[in-house]
């Protein structure tokens, strides 16, 4: 099997957010969730392989994030934006809501109160908060990835 | 620096759960569970961690990072399999 290195990692998390933008555009909102955070995962790995060249078995973005020192390449003026999108995510991607059904996924949102109050069709909003999440963060990992490559 | 966080937090968190670590860039990370949090976002929760933070410890606030805010609630529902 082939090794995934610090770059397939993150070329993977690339293709799985546009694979969740699309699931997204064509109404597997539950899907489009899923493969938003696993792309957030694989990035969190990308960065992981380059800090410690190891890989962690564990899905725990808290985790992971922590092992890779992803939350030091967030310039301290984004800190606060960044950290709430960060938490927000981690309480609503589970890894195991692979195995999750529908009526379960539904039951712990309602539980974290995601997208409790809203107006609209709430799955999908609950998808397009993840996409634009998992974006976010995704998008603050790209913009440090150079310098960080740099530095190993 | 470690004990004088705990202290800030849990006395402003009475009751809270607090897990810390030190992060790669020095500071302290980790986990702050209560339930008062309840039916506050994110924003407000880590509002209210800063300024807890800056009222105990002024200036050496900045020694705190990422730092999570979740309900016992949020913390079962994300530990069950």
């Amino acid at each position: 099997m082939p090794l995934s290195t610090a770059e397939t990692y993150r070329f993977a998390a690339r293709e799985h957010l546009e694979r969740a933008y699309s699931l997204h555009e064509s109404g597997e909102y539950f899907l489009s969730h899923y493969i938003a955070g696993l792309a957030v995962e694989c990035h969190l790995r990308a960065y992981l392989r380059l800090a410690t060249g190891e890989f962690d078995s564990r899905h725990d973005l808290r985790e992971l994030a922590k092992e890779a020192d992803f939350y030091g390449i967030v310039p301290r003026h984004q800190e606060e934006e960044f950290h709430t999108a960060f938490e927000t995510l981690n309480l609503r991607w589970r890894s195991n809501h692979r195995y999750y059904s529908n009526r379960q996924f539904l039951d712990y949102m309602t539980e974290i109160k995601a997208e409790f109050r809203q107006s609209g069709d709430r799955w999908k909003n609950i998808s397009r908060r993840l996409l634009n999440l998992a974006g976010k963060i995704i998008e603050q990992g790209e913009a440090k990835w150079n310098s960080k490559l740099e530095r190993h | 620096m470690e004990q004088q966080i705990r202290e800030a937090l849990t006395q402003a968190f009475a009751g809270s759960e607090l897990e810390l670590d030190t992060a790669p860039d020095g500071r302290f990370s980790g986990l702050l569970i209560w339930d008062g949090f309840e039916d506050e976002d994110s924003v407000d929760r880590h509002r209210r961690v800063k300024q807890a933070l800056a009222a105990a410890l002024n200036d050496e606030a900045k020694n705190v990072g990422m730092l999570f805010t979740y309900t016992p609630k949020e913390m079962s529902a994300m530990r069950a399999d």
